[in-house]
Parts: structure tokens; C-alpha cells; sequence
């Protein structure tokens, strides 16, 4: 009896091992098999990192004299405080000792602390130097520093409207405006990622194997900007938008014979480095090359280029002026309403008159006026390098009026970019010969390869004999009608313009205007075209007042500059 | 009896090579943290450099220096007859 009750508890005992040993095989089987994939992965977390290599942003560089290069826009590390307060004791002594270094009241840095769970609170970016070496000396619990990478400008608001800047879209950096914008591409570069393993503290575990792949840095980009030309450019403009309280200006320079742009400045102007403290978004909009508005005589050279290439004006031509021109309904006078009487072409555009570019006009007729203005660049793009070209509005020469051919004869009722502009009346100073205007010397990829801009012809918009005669018609209008322009060692080409602003309420003008001023030297053999313009100057009436000072400067300033010796 | 004496130094080895590992480890880090001081220190002179060499710093100590722009250069003018001799 006592036999057979031995061998039921050995089966029984012997039945509980296999038991136990079925779980224990069905459990790993579970575990190892069946989540094989899940406890992996699992267990690779733990010991191994991926880690996401960000590429650096290529830097921005701008030229100076004898090929230097200076930085426009470069990646600089920021150190930034943050505070963790659920590690603060005493949250009154940690906000006392830090407001006078990070420069916030010490109730703002409070508010900060006040969850007391809170593990992260940001309490200031970028700071200096000095700062982030007193917050290391305090040592104060729950208070530490993180670095981050953020652009700088060294320059600050010198050439803002070209740098642009990197801001946010979408929780991303990225470039926004100017060379910023334009180049996001090639200045981004593209992210690697970096696989390994890490220690217990988390922290890569340099001697272990490891899986990479490098990020591609951004490639740097060299400007065709001088910044000695942009900084006495902005400089001379800001005295003279001052002056005649004026808030908005433009002021290109640029090579005519091969559209290289060696300043480019947009007012009002801001700091790409604080951008995010512009109070409006129209700041950053480059009105040289975003910013559409109606020439006015300074577009009459144009309409002289049309005539002398069709060969149907010369600079002797003659007509008589009375005044004013009847057309259709309407009665266009000349400006102050005065009379030239018999007047030669080069006297048309040394007085600038009005019915003069009209006498051209008709005499070229609409379908060959709209073509030359067309062939000239206006109503398209030019293709600059920059963000948001404007390609400007011809829509009043569809109507086939002759109002309208009239009024575009003296820069009215058709609206164009100061590049544009400038890049029309560099085609005369070119013998004829119309360039895309650029903005980008070379990109310098990451591993050292380089794209230069060659310079580019666009077309061929009038004879270079017709050039030429404009020309020494241009030279003779600065000689004869701009006594503001006080050089008399160069040959000097130029036009003025001070037209009309179109009412921003009502239909037709109102009385502001704008004041433009575009000239080219020396004349005969270009090395530069000045473009100048100031919107709704207060206490000036004419751009041969206003701008021709300015003018005269900046082109003294680029022969000492460029040594270009006196012509006689 | 050899194969223990084998297994004993091979452990020993082995325990001599991760320690050593280790230590490399953890001078890699310090290296790592002397270039990153390095690089901060020499990223602040750059800073410093380019500060002072931006134009409005140059302007403001081209007037402390009572520095005078040129307003017209004077160019030598050589006369059509002129020329130089050579020995």
C-alpha cells in the first residue's frame, strides 16, 4: 500500500517537472520565436544609437579689393540656458542670480519655474560669451546649457536684402529671401545618419564597430557683391532717404558688360540676425528686383534706342514743340508745362521732354515700339539669382491705344523692376547688347568642386552704332542738363526720372512720385552703371536735384576706387 | 590540467585587452572634450576676428583715427614724347 502511494507521488512530482519544463519551453518558444523580432530590436535600443549626422549649411562670402573675401553669412554655435525645475531647490535664488546675467526680471524666470514637474523649460538663446561663463561658475542645480547652431551675419544689415536669412517653415531651418532662399538647395547639403553602440551613461562607445554615413555639407557660395561698393552705396543712400524723408530706396551698381552686380541695396533694410523683430513682412522684400513701379523719364532713352536703331530719328533730327500733344480725348503737356520750341533729339532727352519721346514714338509706330520695349526686358523675367523676380507689367501696350504708347514714352502707365531698369540701360552702355544680371560668382561644393557664372548674353537689342550714338546723346544730357553732376574729368552717360505714383485709393495719380537716376562710366568704355531711386521724397521736386549729388559721389567713389584714371 | 592552464590565460588576456579598451574609450572621450573646447575657443577668436574686421567697426575706427576719405586722386600724366633709357 504504502508502495503504491511512493510511485503516484514520484508520477505526480515527475508530472509537475514536465509540467513546469512545457511552460518554461512554450514561454521561450513565445519569447524567442514568435516575438524574436520585437525583443531584437528591443535590445538593440538599449545598447545601440542611431544618430542623425546634420550636414553644415555652406557659408556666404562677399568679395573686397585684391580678391579678398569676407563672410556675408557663416554658422556660428550658440549656447542657449535652459532650466529643469523640478531638479531647483531654492527657485528664488537660481532666478536672482541668473536675471542680471541673462538679462530677463526675475519674476519672468519664476513664471518659468513655477510647474514644479516641469523637466524643460528654455530660458534664453544665443547667449554671450562672458554670460555663458558666469552661469558655468554658478553651478546652480537644474540650470544647464545646451548648443545649438544657428547662422550669423557678421555684416548685419549690409546686404540683407541679398543674404536674406534662415528662419522657420514647418519646425525646419531654412533659408528664406535673398541668396538664402534662392540657394536653399545647394547651401542645405544633405544629412548622414551614424549607427553604433552606446555605454551604460548613453554615450557612444567610440571602439565598437559602427555604421556611417557622412553628411554632405552645404556648398559655399561667392557673391559678385563688393563690399566696399555696397557699404559706401548703402551708406550714401541712407544719408539721402534721411535727408529727404524718404522710406524706401533702391540702389544697384553693376558691370555692364557682364551683369555682374557689385551692389544691391533695398530700403528700408533690417538684421538677417534678429529678422524675427521686423515689424513687417514687406521689409524683406527686395524692391530692386521684387518691387514693380513706373520709370517715368528715365525710360526715354529706351524709346530713343527704338528710334535711332530703326534708323528713323538720328541725334540731329528735329521736331517743334508746343508744349503739349493732342491724342484722342486727352492733351499730354511736357513737365512744368513748358515749351522747347525746335528741338533736337539730344536736346529731348537734355530737357527731357515729354512730347519729344511722343514725336519718336509715332514716328516708330506702337507694333515696333512694343517690341523694342519687350526686346529690351521688360515684361520678363531676366533670370537674376535672387528670390521673387518680378517680371513687371506691359498690359496697358496690349490695348493698342495710343494713350497708352504715349504715356509709356515717358516711363507712365507701364511698370518695371530697378533691375530691369538698370539692366536695360547697361544693354546701351554694352553696345546693345543685353546681359543677365547675376548675382553668384561661384559655388564651391563640399568636396571642392566649382561652378563659376560665366557671364551671359541675353540678346542683341539694338545696332552697337545705335548704342553709340545713345551714348554720346546720354553723355551730352549729364554734360547739358544735370549741373548736380559735378565730375568733369569722365565721360558720364545718364537719365533721370521722377514720375508719378499711381493713387493707391482712386483711379489715376496721385501727387507723390518717385525720383530715379541711372547713368553709366566711363561712357565710352563702361566699367560700372550707377541705379538709384527714392520713393516719395518729402520737400524735392526733381531726381537731377535729389539723386544727382548722390550719383556724383558714388561714381567719383568707383573711379578712385576702380583707379580708372581722368579721360581728359 | 593544460587545457585549464590555457582557458586561465586566455581569460586573463582577455580580461587585459577589455580593460585596456576601455581605458582607450575613456581617453577617446577626454580627447573628444579637449577638441570640442578647442574648436569653441577657436570659433570665439574667428568671431571676435570678424567683428572687428565687419565696415562698421572699420568706420568707427577709421574716424577715431581722424582718417580722411579721398575725395579725388591725382593721376601723373605721361606726355606722348616721354620715354625712359636703358643702359
Amino acid at each position: 500500500m504504502k508502495k503504491k502511494f511512493g510511485n503516484l507521488r514520484f508520477y505526480f512530482i515527475f508530472f509537475l517537472i514536465v509540467l513546469a519544463a512545457g511552460c518554461i519551453a512554450v514561454r521561450l518558444f513565445y519569447l524567442q520565436v514568435l516575438k524574436h523580432g520585437f525583443y531584437a530590436a528591443l535590445a538593440e535600443g538599449q545598447h545601440e544609437f542611431t544618430k542623425k549626422i546634420i550636414p553644415q549649411r555652406g557659408e556666404i562670402f562677399i568679395q573686397g579689393k585684391n580678391n579678398l573675401l569676407y563672410p556675408l553669412a557663416v554658422n556660428r554655435t550658440y549656447q542657449t540656458v535652459f532650466l529643469t525645475p523640478k531638479e531647483i531647490m531654492d527657485k528664488n535664488e537660481v532666478a536672482s542670480k541668473l536675471a542680471p546675467i541673462v538679462e530677463i526680471p526675475e519674476d519672468k524666470i519664476l513664471e518659468k519655474m513655477k510647474d514644479p514637474e516641469d523637466p524643460y523649460e528654455s530660458l534664453k538663446s544665443k547667449l554671450s560669451d562672458e554670460a555663458v561663463q558666469k552661469i558655468k561658475e554658478l553651478k546652480l542645480a537644474g540650470v544647464y546649457l545646451s548648443s545649438e547652431n544657428l547662422r550669423w551675419y557678421p555684416q548685419e544689415n549690409l546686404a540683407s536684402h541679398i543674404s536674406g536669412f534662415v528662419g522657420f517653415k514647418d519646425n525646419q531651418r531654412i533659408g528664406q529671401y535673398g541668396v538664402e532662399g534662392y540657394y536653399e538647395k545647394e547651401l542645405a547639403g544633405s544629412s548622414g545618419f551614424l549607427s553604433s553602440e552606446k555605454d551604460a551613461l548613453g554615450r557612444w562607445f567610440l571602439v565598437s564597430d559602427y555604421r556611417i554615413q557622412p553628411a554632405q555639407d552645404g556648398a559655399d557660395i561667392y557673391l559678385t557683391l563688393d563690399q566696399n561698393i555696397q557699404y559706401a552705396v548703402e551708406q550714401k543712400m541712407k544719408e539721402v532717404l534721411e535727408k529727404w524723408d524718404s522710406k524706401n530706396g533702391c540702389a544697384i551698381v553693376m558691370e555692364p558688360k557682364t551683369g555682374a552686380i557689385r551692389a544691391l541695396a533695398s530700403f528700408p533694410e533690417f538684421n538677417p540676425n534678429e529678422y524675427n523683430k521686423v515689424e513687417s513682412m514687406n521689409i524683406f522684400l527686395n524692391s530692386c528686383v521684387q518691387g514693380l513701379y513706373e520709370p517715368g523719364s528715365v525710360f526715354k532713352p529706351i524709346v530713343m534706342a527704338a528710334g535711332l536703331d530703326t534708323n528713323k530719328i538720328s541725334p540731329e533730327t528735329t521736331y517743334v514743340d508746343t508744349g503739349s500733344v493732342q491724342i484722342g480725348g486727352y492733351v499730354v503737356k511736357n513737365s512744368q508745362e513748358k515749351t522747347y520750341g525746335l528741338s533736337t533729339m539730344t536736346e529731348v532727352l537734355e530737357k527731357s521732354i515729354n512730347t519729344g519721346v511722343i514725336f519718336v514714338q509715332k514716328t516708330i509706330g506702337g507694333e515696333t515700339f512694343k517690341k523694342y520695349i519687350e526686346t529690351f526686358g521688360f515684361g520678363e523675367l531676366l533670370g537674376v539669382d535672387l528670390s521673387g523676380e518680378a517680371g513687371g507689367n506691359l498690359k496697358n501696350l496690349y490695348e493698342d491705344r495710343d494713350i497708352n504708347f504715349a504715356t509709356a514714352a515717358f516711363g507712365q502707365g507701364i511698370s518695371a523692376t530697378p533691375l530691369q531698369m538698370t539692366a536695360a540701360i547697361a544693354a546701351i552702355a554694352n553696345n546693345g547688347k543685353l546681359m543677365k544680371p547675376y548675382i553668384v560668382e561661384k559655388i564651391v561644393e563640399s568636396n571642392g568642386e566649382e561652378k563659376k557664372t560665366e557671364p551671359q548674353e541675353i540678346r542683341q537689342v539694338i545696332s552697337a552704332q545705335a548704342a553709340g550714338k545713345l551714348t554720346a546723346m546720354l553723355v551730352s544730357t549729364v554734360r547739358n542738363g544735370y549741373d548736380k553732376v559735378k565730375i568733369k574729368d569722365y565721360f558720364i552717360a545718364g537719365k533721370t526720372g521722377t514720375a508719378q505714383i499711381p493713387s493707391e485709393d482712386k483711379r489715376g495719380y496721385s501727387e507723390e512720385t518717385s525720383h530715379t537716376f541711372v547713368g553709366y562710366a566711363p561712357a565710352y568704355n563702361p566699367k560700372f552703371i550707377i541705379f538709384l531711386k527714392m520713393e516719395k521724397p518729402r520737400g524735392i521736386q526733381f531726381a537731377s536735384e535729389s539723386l544727382a549729388p548722390v550719383f556724383s559721389d558714388l561714381a567719383q567713389y568707383l573711379f578712385n576706387y576702380y583707379e580708372i584714371p581722368p579721360e581728359g | 590540467m593544460s587545457i585549464i592552464f590555457v582557458l586561465v590565460i586566455l581569460s586573463v588576456l582577455y580580461l587585459i585587452q577589455m580593460n585596456t579598451l576601455v581605458a582607450k574609450n575613456f581617453e577617446l572621450h577626454a580627447f573628444q572634450k579637449t577638441l570640442t573646447q578647442g574648436q569653441e575657443k577657436d570659433q570665439s577668436l574667428l568671431v571676435s576676428l570678424m567683428q572687428m574686421r565687419s565696415l562698421n567697426n572699420l568706420q568707427q575706427a577709421a574716424k577715431n583715427l581722424n582718417l580722411v576719405v579721398i575725395e579725388k586722386a591725382n593721376y601723373l600724366k605721361v606726355g606722348l614724347n616721354s620715354f625712359a633709357f636703358s643702359e
